[in-house]
């Protein structure tokens, strides 16, 4: 019976089957690139896909550190509920490299706080980590032998030394077992093993309930229903979320990242040549829509970038067939009040050619954007890369990026067949809300404030809706700390250290699994949004 | 427990002046149990406090040591009595699969195996699952198995011992006789760790804040009687269902008080609670109370009436307990419990300020007065049925020689 359950077992679970999940979809390492005080720090995060689980963290400072610290912190008990930092380990030949384990023991919005020492002083950061269970494990097949067997032996063991219980412990010394003593011995062994056999059948269920208990636990992404309709002459997208039932999730306590309440990002299927980065607007707490703009019709996927108040963030995804414009009028430019002027797209993009060393592309004004990388080195899947990207005016014009919702640049990074997709600023793959919650419930060393807990969702939402749509990110007061638009990169070097005539932008990321990659670049010059489109092989 | 170490430290200046031929294997295998149970209520302790542990922690090797002692020295016996053992050893010793030896060792060796068995599988389920947070899981389970079978090799070893060593007495052996006190105490103390190992695994449902729950009441009616009343049957001092809840009290009350003079600090979050030292479990069950009760009715009854017993050592146990740990249970949730001795201010530094325990209340398990008053009625069967197995299982044990 054990034999039986465990090869069921070990048959019937798939492996490892990933789900998609949080804030991308595919791809859960964690980058974030930013200050910690005098030292800038580049801060790599594998969550662990089963909780209570480990975090891998590793912790590049790109000045002398003597020290670096991680502690886990939770949404829900703040800094005070923390233990005691833990010290990160100094990397044998690199010292500057620093990796430690997080232990992340219950479900839910978590974060680490990343504390740096040196000769300058000591800074710390936070980095928004979820909590949550992906995966769902099988045993696998050596695994399930080696139980089996050992199972099996158990049970004739224990069927045997039950056996002899009856037969002949019972005897005194030098004498043995008559017949009798034999036949009844071999009767209260059917017992027993009627006996263990229902024990194994109930172990059996105990361990499907569990299951199934870990399996409600275990993410469940937000359904996300598309679907499009002609209201005079636009064409109006309606994104209504459902299965909103997991945890203590729920749809109306959602804030504005980047001034936004949602991210909306279309990508027309097979072709992938249009791309569109919309901001709708939210109806109900469910419901949001947009008017869409000048796109062709075909069938597009939809990924939509949300952030609970606690802290976790989300990647929503669809798909839906865009009606041709014909007949109706696509969304005028952004001087009309229907569309938000942050919304940008592109259509008949195509990526530009990276087996080239300097890949070239000609932006909507007439400038240049470039992918500076080394192709003599190759990338590779789980290896931490800074994607730059230089914008080379044309003539003699300055090239001034100006911040796009508060960032220098936003990039998007998806494989062709849509099963990556992940949303990356300069600071790396976090959301500046959920970092900015988390923030708020350490309290800056500075001042030591920590939010207050009666602050009331409602409160936070009302204001965002007045906000959120208007395009004014810079005033709104929830982009209070988000100003990351001189954040250049990895590379260290602010718009302003290039020429006259460049701007560099980078993006620290590392691409989870080998594929054909596509990647949006926006950027903002001169108050046009610029998109630029690149496609990279990764080994 | 106290009353058995007192008996085993006077007897032994006498086994320094003329040797009182316990063999070796005995010591070892009540070792082995001892070191178990320690390091496994040591465990939760850490778990408790600290939190974070790997596959080395001191609990752990507590445990390893244990299994390790207990199994290597079943297989030592085992193979020396196969291949070296003289006729007497032999003789002495039962056969399966074409090994001779102690049935105590055998147990102890099936006991390590389960051991052995269960950490790839605990391994696969934190992988699968996540990390401990829980004492009850099917791995644990297959864990706890081993060791109460190793528990028990360490029952069976000193019991097989004792029923030999009575026979010779009653026939005047001079130093059976002079041996008999120890071995009636060594067995006592086995079925004492015994007892404490399966409380732990039922305390999930027979903790403080349960003590006014049907639940509590039908799984101590159900799982107690199993280890106090064959371990009674199968002794032979004057109040052997006391002395062995004595055990389990001395050692479960030794505990409460030791562990927390260790210092220790929570390394895993979100902690909820301050946590200076290590937590120990809480404080135990009055148990020698209805234990007593079951000696009594023993007596009162005597032999030959096992039915009739069952029904009385059901119904007695269920009385005394609801009797005993109603009122204890009030005790513990008043201020005057929070103390060094009883223990009940102490929380583990995950216990959330919501849950009853932590505000001195008790879990409100039953829906109603009349669900509480029917669950409570139902204690009763169970205690009588369990009651009519153990006393199969004892005398299964009374005559165990091998």
């Amino acid at each position: 019976m054990r034999l039986r359950l465990f090869i069921c077992v070990a048959f019937g679970l798939a492996l490892i089957s990933g789900t998609s999940a949080l804030a991308h979809i595919g791809s859960p390492d964690i980058v974030f690139e930013g200050k910690a005080g005098p030292y800038n720090l580049l801060v790599s995060i594998q969550p662990p896909d089963v909780v209570p689980g480990i975090a891998q963290v590793s912790v590049r400072a790109e000045q002398d550190v003597s020290r670096v610290r991680v502690q886990p912190i939770y949404f829900r008990t703040g800094s005070d509920g923390a233990p005691r930092p833990d010290e990160a380990a100094r990397a044998q030949g690199d010292p500057r490299l620093f990796t430690g384990k997080l232990w992340l023991m219950e479900f839910g919005s978590s974060s680490v706080r990343v504390q740096a020492e040196g000769p300058a002083g000591s800074g710390e950061v936070i980095v928004p980590v979820p909590a949550v269970a992906t995966a769902r494990r099988g045993i696998d097949l050596k695994l399930g032998v080696l139980l089996a067997c050992l199972g099996l032996f158990l049970f004739v063991g224990a069927v045997s030394l039950i056996g002899v219980c009856a037969r002949e412990a019972i005897l005194p010394p030098n004498v043995e077992p008559r017949a009798g003593n034999r036949s009844r011995a071999r009767k209260i062994m059917l017992i027993a093993v009627i006996l263990i056999a229902i024990v194994i059948i109930f172990g059996g269920k105990w361990w499907k309930s569990v299951d199934s208990r870990y399996l409600e636990y275990m993410y469940k992404p937000i359904s996300l229903d598309a679907s499009v309709r002609a209201e005079g002459s636009i064409r109006m997208l309606r994104l209504l979320m459902n299965n909103m039932r997991w945890l203590d999730r729920k749809s109306s306590d959602l804030i504005p990242d980047h001034g936004k309440l949602m991210h909306l990002f279309l990508i027309r299927e097979s072709s992938l040549d249009v791309f569109a980065h919309l901001h709708p607007v939210k109806l109900d707490a469910d419901t949001f829509e947009v008017a869409l703009p000048s796109i062709p019709e075909g069938r597009y996927k939809i990924f939509a970038d949300v952030v609970h108040e606690n802290g976790l963030t989300e990647t929503l995804t669809a798909e839906m067939d865009v009606p041709p414009a014909s007949g109706i009028q696509q969304a005028p430019a952004s001087t009309d009040s229907s569309t938000d002027p942050d919304d940008s797209w592109l259509v008949n993009g195509s990526p530009a050619q990276t087996n080239l060393t300097q890949a070239a592309q000609r932006l909507a004004d007439g400038s240049t954007m470039t992918w500076e990388r080394d192709l003599s080195a190759p990338l590779i899947a789980g290896h931490l890369e800074s994607l730059r990207f230089l914008v080379e005016a044309s003539g003699d014009n300055p090239s001034t990026l100006e911040p796009y919702m508060g960032m220098l640049g936003h990039a998007v990074v998806m494989r062709d067949d849509g099963a990556i997709f992940v949303h990356v600023h300069p600071v790396g793959t976090v959301s500046m809300a959920s970092q900015q919650a988390f923030a708020e419930r350490v309290g800056s060393s500075e001042t030591q404030e920590k939010k207050k807990w009666n602050d009331g969702p409602d409160g936070i939402k009302s204001a965002s809706n007045d906000s959120e749509q208007k395009g004014n990110v810079k005033d709104s007061p929830h982009m209070a700390g988000m100003d990351h638009s001189a954040h250049a990169g990895a590379a260290g070097s602010p718009a302003s250290a290039t020429s006259n005539r460049q701007s560099a932008v980078s993006f620290p990321y590392s691409f989870p699994k080998p594929g054909r990659y596509l990647i949006w670049v926006q950027v903002k010059r001169e108050g046009r949004v610029l998109t630029g489109m690149y496609q990279a092989d990764v080994l | 427990m106290d009353a058995s170490l007192g008996a085993m430290t006077a007897a032994r200046p006498a086994a320094k002046t003329q040797p009182l031929a316990i063999p070796w294997f005995v010591y070892a295998a009540l070792f082995g149990s001892t070191s178990i149970i320690i390091g496994g209520e040591w465990d939760i302790s850490w778990h408790q406090s600290i939190g974070r542990d790997t596959f080395w922690s001191p609990p752990h090797m507590a445990i390893y040591l244990g299994g390790v002692v207990a199994g290597l020295a079943s297989a030592w016996m085992v193979l020396n009595t196969t291949f070296r053992g003289s006729a007497q050893e032999r003789a002495e010793g039962i056969r399966l699969w074409g090994f001779t030896g102690p049935l105590g060792a055998f147990f102890c060796i099936w006991g390590a195996l389960a051991m052995v068995t269960s950490a790839p599988f605990d391994d696969w389920w934190h992988n699968a699952y996540g990390l401990d947070t829980e004492i009850l899981s099917p791995p644990h389970v297959v864990l706890a198995l081993g060791i109460g079978v190793i528990q028990l090799g360490a029952i069976v070893t000193t019991l097989a011992l004792q029923n030999r060593n009575e026979q010779q007495a009653e026939a005047g052996d001079a130093s059976a006789i002079r041996r008999r006190t120890l071995l009636r105490f060594m067995y006592i103390y086995a079925a004492g760790m015994l007892l404490k190992s399966a409380f732990v695994m039922a305390w999930t449902y027979m903790n403080r804040g349960l003590m006014h729950s049907s639940i509590f009441y039908q799984v101590g009616c159900f799982v107690l009687p199993l280890f106090i009343v064959p371990a009674a049957r199968a002794s032979k001092l004057r109040w052997p269902a006391t002395a062995t809840a004595a055990v389990y009290m001395g050692l479960s009350v030794l505990l409460v008080w030791i562990l927390p003079l260790f210092p220790a600090e929570p390394k895993l979050g979100p902690i909820r609670q301050h946590v200076t030292h290590l937590i120990p479990l809480e404080f135990p069950l009055l148990l020698v109370l209805p234990a007593l009760a079951i000696d009594l009715v023993m007596r009162r009854i005597g032999e030959g009436r096992d039915w009739l017993l069952s029904l009385a050592i059901g119904f007695a146990f269920f009385a005394v307990l609801l009797a005993v740990q109603w009122p204890f249970g009030d005790f513990l949730m008043s201020p005057l419990s929070r103390n060094r001795v009883f223990a009940t201010d102490q929380f583990g530094y995950y216990v959330s300020s919501e849950w009853p325990t932590f505000r001195h209340i008790f879990y409100p398990w039953d829906a109603s007065r009349a669900a509480l008053i029917y669950g409570l009625l139902a204690a009763i069967p169970l205690g009588m049925m369990s009651t009519r197995i153990a006393l199969w299982w004892g005398d299964w044990m009374r005559r165990v020689k091998r």
